[in-house]
Parts: C-alpha cells; structure tokens; sequence
C-alpha cells in the first residue's frame, strides 16, 4: 500500500478525531484528582510524605488537622493512593474539569480531633479501618480504650490489665 | 501603481500578511484531513500570531533584544519587498534587474535564520543555523540557476519580461526546478531538515518565545506567500488586463500550489542533511541545467 493511497484511505474514512470541549471517556484506570474519604482518614501525613510535586500538604496545631489538595501542582502519580495506610484516597476515574487558574480546584478539609474522655486533650483518632488493623477483632473494652488519648489509653490498659492479674489470682 | 502601494496593500502588507496566514491554515488543515484529524479553524494561525504577540517574554538583555527585535523586521520587510516585485498586474511596475533584487531579498530571511542560530547560543539552534545554510547553499544552486535559464532565454532580467516571453520549454524547466526548491526554502518535508521539530525542536529558533518568535512566524507567514508568488507568476504567461481577475487568479493559484506542496510534505518523511543536499546538487541543479542548456539553443528561445 503506498503512502498516496494510505493518505486516501484516511480522507475517505473522514474525521475522526473531536472538537475540543467533546472528548473521548478516559479509559477505565485513569488516575485523575485525588478525593479523600474523610472517615477513613487518620492524619498520619504519609501522603504529604510521598507527595513528590507538594500537592498534598497538611498541616496541624494539636487540636485541628488541615489536609490541602492542589490538583495544579499534582502531577497524577498515584504515590499517595498507594501510601495511604487505610485506603482513605482515591483517583477520580474521570478527567480533571477544565480550569483557568491555579489554586481554582484546590480542596482542603480541616478535621477537628476529638477530645480524650478521660483528661480532655485532643488526639489523633483511629479509623474503623485501623482498628481492624490494629485489633483484627474489635471488642466494646477495645471501643472504650480508642475514645482515650494514648497516654491515658495506656494508664487505662495497664490498670485493665492489673486487674485482670487480681481477678485472677483471686479465683487461684 | 506606485511602490508604497505595492508594499503596503497589493501584494505587500495587507494582501501578504492574510494571505500567508491562510496559506498556514491551509497548509496544517490539509495535513490534518490527510491523518484523518479535525485540525484547526482558519482563523488559528492569528490567534497564534495573536497569543505570542501577548505573551509575557522571558526577560533579556537590552542589546539582545534589538538583535532578536531588527532580524526579523529586516526579513519581513525584505520578503514583504520582494513580494512587490512580481509582475502580478498588467500595471506592476517593473525596474531593470529586478530578478537579482528579487533573489537579494527572498535570501534575507535564510540569513536572518543563521544568524538567530548562532546567535541564540542554543545547541539546537546553532545546529538548525547549520542546517539552514547548508540547504540554502544547496537549494539557492538550482534555483538561481533556474532563473538565470530563464533571464536568459526571454533576454531580460525583468520579472515582467521573464513572465510574459520566457519559451515555453525553458519555462517548463525551470519551473520544475524551482519548484522543486520550495520545500526547501518554506522548510517543509521531506526537505524540513533545518527545524526538524523531533530532532533539533525548532531549528534556529528554538530559544525564542513570545513575540520573538511570532514576528518570525509572521515572516515564515509572507515568505510562502513570495516564493508561491514567484511560481505563479512565472507560471502565467499571460495578464487579462483586469486587476481585480488577475490578483484573483494569482491568489487561487498560489493556493493551488500550497495543497500541493503540502500533500507531497505529508506523503514523506524527512530525509537526512546529506540526502536533502545530495538531491539539489544532483536532480535539482540537474533540472535547472538542463533548463539552461535549452536556452542557449534556438529551439528554446
């Protein structure tokens, strides 16, 4: 087939590309912007860490936690999806929309820690999905124990378990 | 018809500018039908214009941008002058040796080129330079020789003259000869060596940006509106007399050789410098010799 009749064939067959705002559907696995769950998310920062073009940053002051998203700076990686410790993140299957400015898609979400039970400070909470980690099999003592911060979650595990001690040489 | 008319309205300014920004347009739609795309509406190559014109440059040196700012109005003024050579009316004005100067003009831009090469202190713009004067040497020894065949058989070195009494067997000739230069000089495939885009990005001009370079684009714009000129109007070896049919004609014409020429750039790849010379030296010059030999016999003339 010579060239003059592969440059035919194309005429004959006609246009088939789209003019611009039409566009062909991405295909299944595309990595578009990056969403987060907000109640598997921990805080832990592993996607700022990983965040090789600084989209994802977070920032925290001891009570709050602000996790910020700037798909102008976001170079479609993947890196945090994958990092994320409990599957908070994911990638929109779908092209970013179309935007003039940056900053103009930028998502953030501030997340108040809650407050220990038992002195009142705040603390890093620990999602279902972790404490399925964590405890594989989450008892009511568990629940309890995770609405503590982690100072007094361990003063209460190691009275928990003094008696437990006591209960149990009692019944010796 | 005086010559700041030429210069400025027909077929200067205000008749080349547009037209070379069809002539753009037509030559990336045709290459978009031909691999099945859209391709752009006729107004893009001035939204282009347009878009660099606006952009913020990257900041330079003072005397740096008087270079980068006169080469290109020179080349543009000097093809935009040449275009006012061409014996497109009944009425052109034609002066004795305007060939030559035509020729002096047309060669601006090339020279332009090199210089913003080297001058740009890129890689890829010092090699496109090369690239660039190798080919015009090439490419200028079939192609004056081709005009010289033909000043000498119709005995004139006035384009008019040239057009309306140069024998129709040098003519052929020599046509095909020049013709055959016109990838070349508007660097197109298989002859787009010196701004081979995946190999040296743009050639000699590479580091430009902004208005830099839509001043360059605005000359590559107007020179393939004078060297389709040039054909068309040695091409013609007749006038109607009647302005308006005659820019009319000349205009369809020059268009008509743009689909040409950009079916034969899209059908080819790009050859190499030394395939692309070793062709002009050899067919091309060949052709324009031939065209030459012709000449000096009676038959011809």
């Amino acid at each position: 087939m010579s060239i003059f009749e592969i440059l035919a064939e194309n005429l004959r067959q006609g246009v088939v590309t789209l003019r611009y705002p039409q566009r062909f559907p991405p295909p299944p696995q595309y990595r578009g912007l990056v969403q987060i769950d907000h109640e598997n998310c921990v805080g832990c920062a592993s996607c700022a860490q990983v965040c090789v073009s600084a989209a994802i940053q977070l920032s925290e002051d001891g009570k709050t936690y602000r996790w910020s998203y700037e798909p102008a700076k976001c170079t479609f990686c993947g890196r945090c999806v994958d990092a994320c410790p409990t599957f908070a993140l994911q990638m929109q299957a779908d092209r970013p929309p179309i935007y003039h400015r940056p900053g103009e898609l930028a998502a953030t979400y501030t997340m108040v820690y809650p407050r220990c039970e038992g002195c009142g400070k705040s603390f890093k909470v620990a999602t279902d999905i972790l404490r399925q980690r964590s405890y594989t099999e989450v008892s009511p003592q568990v629940e309890s124990l995770l609405r503590l911060c982690p100072a007094c979650r361990q003063k209460e595990a190691i009275k928990l378990m003094i008696e437990a001690r006591r209960i149990k040489e009692a019944a010796r | 018809m005086s010559s700041w008319f030429a210069l400025l309205i027909f077929p200067g300014f205000l008749y080349a500018v547009p037209m070379g920004w069809l002539m753009l347009w037509l030559e990336r739609k045709i290459l978009a039908r031909l691999q099945s795309r859209i391709g752009p509406p006729f107004y893009q190559p001035f939204f282009d214009f347009v878009k660099l014109m606006s952009k913020e440059p990257i900041p330079r040196a003072k005397g740096e941008d008087v270079f980068y700012l006169l080469t290109p109005l020179l080349a543009l003024g000097a093809t935009l002058g040449s275009m006012t050579l061409l014996p497109i009316l009944a009425s052109s004005s034609s002066a004795v040796g305007d060939l030559v100067l035509f020729i002096a003009l047309i060669e601006i831009s090339p020279i332009g080129l090199v210089l913003l090469g080297f001058f740009s202190r890129s890689i890829f713009g010092q090699v496109g330079a090369i690239r660039e004067a190798t080919l015009t040497i090439a490419t200028n020894l079939p192609f004056i020789t081709a005009l010289i065949a033909l000043g000498y058989a119709s005995g004139s070195l006035r384009l008019s003259e040239i057009a309306l009494n140069a024998p129709s067997v040098v003519r052929a000739f020599a046509l095909l000869a020049l013709l055959f230069c016109l990838p070349i000089k508007l660097r197109l495939n298989p002859f787009s060596v010196a701004n081979a885009e995946q190999e040296i990005y743009q050639g000699a001009l590479t580091e430009l940006d902004g208005w830099r370079l839509g001043l360059w684009e605005l000359v590559h714009a107007v020179e393939w509106v004078a060297l389709s000129g040039l054909i068309v109007t040695l091409a013609l070896p007749w006038r109607s007399g009647v302005a308006f049919l005659d820019a009319l004609i000349f205009a369809l014409l020059s268009l008509a050789l743009v689909v040409i020429l950009t079916v034969v750039a899209g059908a080819t790849a790009r050859l190499k410098l030394l395939q692309a010379s070793r062709l002009y030296w050899r067919w091309g010059f060949g052709l324009a010799l031939l065209a030459l030999v012709v000449s000096l016999f009676p038959f011809g003339g």
